[in-house]
């Protein structure tokens, strides 16, 4: 049997091309996930453990809020406690922050992506994996080395002015020199500001204060032996780890941000491949009906039930075995051409190796041949029920089953859907919604034959009043409901994913605008690109303008309230007023005094207090504090779930940095010259963004914009392999109705009417897997809507322009699949159609 | 059907040969036929000898080598795969041995079929007297695989008459059938070319069928070897034997 199956394979190898094809395809994308982001992971393993090489102990701060929360800073005290220590050779304080850097032409640099850091460097110290590639090392406030990829990009010359900003104003300063890691010149395209460490210290705005301490230990000293020797001398808030340790912490951090971008990337994969097994199923359903009469012969011969189910899960296996090594192959070369590319767009990452594991290739092989073969277990059963005297009968077209159990058994299923879909919206839970919505669809594309004819005639009927070969294209897509749903559900899979993620995306968009029109009144906000702190001398700065009536900093940090790790923000009560629309439900915000706290409703309701009450808050440093309530305010997102006075923060935080000041203009004054006052203002703050609320709103909708269009990229690949299923549906159908076409063009049909005729099918059958997807995807989208309304998504909108796109790419891409078929039914033989048998 | 009108189909010296050098089969050589407009002729002759690739070639669905073909006064002779469609959609009639319908379409549609592909609307009148003498009034909106093997066939008679042809090719029309639906199918060609002056063309193997018609051409070995009217079933037998005996 084994030879009768290889030489069927070879025989139909063009038909099984196809499949094999969609197979290749998702297992390469698998493939290529994994080989790249292990190969990621190897590289920043090799990268950390060459950045903190000649480190044996490194100091952290700790927080009292515990382990997930933000590392507080690491006094100056503590490097004067260890330097005293007996076995330290070397001691260097690290800091930095966001910078900006102004070339020579006056403009700042700017990049989408990757940021520009400020680093401390230390000259000839410890042992340090940056170091000078050219020039000289940094020394003072007013010198400056930059890496090596952005000096050749900008064509920066050392001894050249440039200006730099940390978190205060711009500051002119010298190129003293370039810098570089041994094994890359930046680290994943960020542009590198080197200085030294206390002008470091000075420009980030954390004077006497560093992000962390690296010890270099004296010969014949054991890193163990130095840790303990320096936590004991070490303050509160501060902790050693030996070099090894840090390593593994960073390199631990960043592996699971690693981790989540691998299941990511592995979760579209299975999309693909979950698309892929519909067009096996498809293929081995249909080559099962065309060689009905063979395997009847076959039967009548004597082969058992059992050889003809083995013979076709033996060809999956073949076809499954062959396309999952070349898609496993395939990933590989994805992977590098990925890297490739990532640095071509200025994400350069270390050189290294390409790492492929063996649980790439056997999770490749699992999902693969799994896939393949449980796809052709149906057909193969199918085959089995062949009875021997077929082989004797005309063979038709095979006579469709009725579609009464398919009706049941998929209403059921969608009941069930919609029930677990009902209790996890009612219940809130992410889970339950996404779980009830994917058994919601198995659902549909079960009960999906049975409304096929309906919704085919009608999507149909513009083709059919254009002609003959339109009314035949649709009576052609309607002839075997379950064959053009089983094709169509491939892009049902992906335009219910493209739509319910387009929906939401839509909603949050509409919802940040709400959000902003109802909770904003401020005209004008200020911030830096990527919300990181700037120096309070911003809020002076815009102070001496007077064109404004409200000047509104805004300081964030981290605290502990009734267990939960959550944020607080730190205000001028009294300058809140009109820049937040905020609703003070009880209490007075004005007199929040030292020792008092403004909470947001939906925080008053969860933790039952009122004005009056205590509230234990846990800080970061001071540890906890009890503070009273002074107002209960209506939920605002941009007040957020805590306020404190100013004078409360400072009492808690020693950090003045602000996170965004809001602005509102002095009646009297243009909006005009409003917005110049705080352009003249912030003239030496380069870093600093100034928006009104539409650019604000606009800012915002373009993140949620590019968050999709990765998406979008993401499914076009299952987009694409269900296009091929479409292909090979058409294809093996014109192979089926040979002789029926041969007699249409007998009877005088042209060439481009049996294209047109063939194309209509197509289209057809790719309009109706898209509407359906869209229409289910919209669905979901507002069950996510729904269950997502505490995390701000508060309005439901529906894409409806991108979703016409949609179904015009749908009916594009059905056109491009007919093409194939199309062109081969068109040249095959007239005679030799109408009178093969 | 007088002898001045032009021929319905005309073949002069016919060749037509298949594959090349030493596996080239001539299947014509020399064929030269008239089919006057009106008549029902029958081809006949042994197995291999022609039948089916002349008709293919009158029919314009198969290319010829050497000689001319005039269909009603058009010379097939350098039509390009366009003409030829456009020609056998208006002016010719195709009945098949089997799988002469589509699946999908009603019998009534499959019976307009070539009108509606020409974008013409089918004369009421004409369609129902076609309709009356298939004997179909009643199975219009079953589908094919509705209706038995002669219906079918009867279907598929209607259809070759709807668009009023110049000509009616028939390759075996009755080889899948019984005798008594053969029978059905055989007179209402007879009837066709009696009443409404329809030129037919019919390859069969049956004496019986041949017999149907007004004249028998006789094929051997790709050239024409008899010619016969008013033809009964025991002549042609007779002509047949001699023929097998010929070769
Ligand atoms: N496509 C083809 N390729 C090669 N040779 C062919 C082809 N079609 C027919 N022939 C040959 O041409 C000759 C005539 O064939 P044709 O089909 O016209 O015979 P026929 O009279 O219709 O026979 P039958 O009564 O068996 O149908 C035969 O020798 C046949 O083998
Ligand atoms: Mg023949």
């Amino acid at each position: 049997m084994l030879r009768a199956t290889l030489k069927s394979l070879l025989a139909r190898k063009l038909r099984l091309m196809l499949a094999s094809l969609a197979v290749l395809l998702g297992i390469s994308f698998m493939s290529g996930a994994l080989v790249l982001t292990d190969s990621l992971g190897r590289v920043f393993d090799n990268l950390f453990t060459s950045i903190s090489s000649g480190t044996d102990v490194q100091v952290q701060g700790t927080s009292a809020l515990g382990a997930d929360a933000q590392a507080q800073p690491v006094p100056q005290a503590a490097l004067d406690a260890v330097k005293k220590v007996d076995g330290v050779a070397e001691v260097v304080g690290d800091t930095g922050g966001e910078g900006g850097l102004v070339l020579p032409n006056g403009k700042l640099l700017k990049k989408t992506g990757p940021p520009v850091l400020g680093v401390s460097f230390n000259a000839g110290g410890l042992q340090e994996s940056l170091r000078v590639k050219q020039g000289k090392a940094p020394v003072g406030l007013d010198q400056v080395a930059i890496d090596l990829t952005t000096a050749r990009k900008q064509h920066l010359k050392i001894g050249e002015q440039v200006g730099i900003t940390g978190t205060g104003p711009k500051r002119p300063a010298t190129i003293t020199g370039f810098v570089g890691f041994d094994t890359t010149n930046s680290i994943a395209g960020a542009t590198l500001l080197a200085f030294d460490p206390p002008s470091a210290q000075q420009l980030f705005g954390h004077p006497g204060e560093y992000q962390s301490l690296s010890i270099a230990a004296k010969p014949g000293v054991t890193p163990q032996d130095l840790k303990q020797r320096i936590n004991a001398v070490l303050p509160q808030g501060t902790k050693a780890l030996t070099g090894q340790e840090a390593i593994d912490k960073d390199s631990k951090d960043l592996k699971q941000g690693l981790q989540f971008f691998t299941v990511f990337l592995v979760a579209f994969a299975f999309i693909s491949v979950f698309v892929g097994a519909f067009l096996i199923f498809n293929t081995f359903a249909m080559l099962v009906a065309q060689r009905t009469r063979e395997l009847a012969l076959l039967r009548a011969l004597g082969a058992s039930r059992r050889q003809i189910t083995r013979s076709v899960v033996l060809e999956a296996l073949l076809v499954g075995v062959l396309s999952s090594v070349a898609g496993f192959l395939a990933g590989i070369g994805v992977a590098i051409g990925l890297r490739g590319l990532l640095n071509v767009i200025g994400i350069e990452l270390p050189a290294g190796d390409t790492v492929i594991r063996t649980r790439t290739f056997v999770l490749c092989m699992l999902v693969g041949v799994g896939v393949t073969v449980l796809a052709a277990l149906l057909p193969a059963r199918r085959a089995a029920r062949v009875a021997p005297v077929q082989a004797m009968r005309e063979s038709g077209p095979a006579e469709e089953r009725s579609l009464r159990r398919r009706t049941v058994v998929g209403g059921v299923i969608g009941l069930l859907g919609a029930a677990l879909l009902a209790t996890g919206l009612a219940g809130g839970s992410v889970s339950s919604v996404g779980i009830g919505a994917g058994i919601v669809f198995i659902g549909v594309v079960v009960l999906a034959p049975v409304f096929a004819g309906a919704v085919v005639r009608v999507l149909g009927a513009p083709f059919a009043a254009l002609g003959v070969p339109g009314a035949l294209g649709q009576a052609n897509a309607m002839r075997s409901p379950r064959r053009t749903t089983s094709t169509a559900a491939a892009l049902m899979i992906g335009l219910a994913l493209v739509a319910a993620i387009s929906t939401l995306g839509a909603s949050a968009k509409k919802s940040v605008t709400a959000a902003v029109s109802t909770s904003l009144g401020a005209d004008f906000i200020v911030h830096t690109e990527q919300f990181s702190p700037f120096s309070p001398s911003v809020t002076q700065a815009l102070l001496t303008q007077k064109a404004f009536s409200d000047v509104a900093a805004f300081r964030a940090g981290e605290v502990k309230i009734g267990g939960q790790l959550t944020g607080v923000q730190g205000v001028n009560p009294a300058a809140l007023q009109d820049v937040l629309q905020l609703d003070v439900l009880s209490g007075d915000l004005a007199s929040l005094g030292t020792n008092s706290i403004a909470l947001s409703k939906k925080q008053a309701k969860a933790l039952k207090t009122k004005v009056g009450d205590s509230l234990k808050v846990t800080w970061p440093t001071t540890g906890e504090q009890p503070l009273t309530v002074g107002a209960v305010y209506d939920d605002n997102p941009f007040a957020g779930d805590y306020l404190v006075s100013d004078a409360t923060y400072d009492a808690n935080v020693r950090d003045k940095q602000l996170i965004v000041v809001a602005l509102k203009t002095a009646s009297g004054v243009s909006l005009d010259a409003s917005r110049a006052a705080v352009e003249t203002a912030l003239q030496d703050y380069p870093n600093l963004k100034v928006q009104d609320q539409a650019e604000f709103v606009k800012s915002q909708a373009s993140q949620i914009d590019f968050l999709l269009s990765i998406i979008y990229a993401l499914l076009a690949l299952s987009i694409l392999i269900a296009i091929l299923g479409i292909i090979n549906t058409l294809a093996l159908s014109v192979v089926e109705r040979t002789r029926e076409l041969g007699l249409l063009r007998a009877v005088g049909l042209q060439r481009r009417q049996l294209k047109r005729m063939i194309r209509v099918e197509s289209v057809i059958i790719a309009v109706f897997g898209a509407f359906v997807g869209v229409v289910v995807g919209i669905g979901f989208g507002y069950a996510l809507v729904s269950v997502l309304h505490d995390s701000g998504v508060t309005d439901f909108a529906v894409p409806y322009l991108r979703i016409l796109v949609m179904l015009g790419i749908a009916a594009l891409g059905g056109v491009l699949a007919a093409a194939l078929p199309a062109r081969r039914a068109a040249k095959m033989d007239v005679l030799a159609a109408v009178s093969s048998t | 059907m007088t002898t001045t009108s032009p021929p319905a189909v005309r073949a002069t010296d016919l060749h037509k040969s298949y594959g090349k050098g030493d596996t080239v089969v001539a299947a014509l050589r020399g064929v030269s036929i008239e089919v006057p407009t009106g008549q029902m002729t029958a081809v006949m002759g042994p197995s291999g000898s022609g039948k089916s690739t002349l008709m293919h070639c009158l029919a314009g669905l198969d290319t010829f080598d050497g000689g001319g073909i005039d269909i009603g006064g058009t010379s097939l002779r350098g039509l390009g795969d366009k003409q030829l469609t456009a020609l056998r959609r208006d002016r010719l009639g195709f009945i098949f041995q089997q799988y002469n319908l589509l699946p999908t379409l009603t019998a009534e549609e499959n019976i307009t079929l070539p009108l509606a592909i020409a974008g013409k609307k089918p004369d009421a009148a004409w369609m129902a007297q076609v309709i009356e003498a298939v004997g179909l009034s009643d199975r219009l909106q079953h589908r094919p695989a509705e209706l038995s093997g002669g219906q079918q066939q009867r279907v598929a008679c209607a259809r070759a008459l709807i668009s009023r042809p110049d000509v009616v090719f028939a390759d075996e029309p009755t080889g899948n059938l019984d005798s008594r639906s053969g029978a059905e199918v055989l007179r209402f060609l007879q009837h066709s070319s009696q009443e409404y002056g329809q030129t037919v063309v019919m390859v069969t193997h049956d004496p019986v069928a041949a017999s149907y018609a007004e004249r028998v051409v006789f094929l051997a070995d790709g050239l024409l070897v008899d010619d016969m009217t008013e033809p009964t079933a025991e002549k042609v037998l007779d002509r047949m034997k001699k023929l097998d005996g010929l070769v």
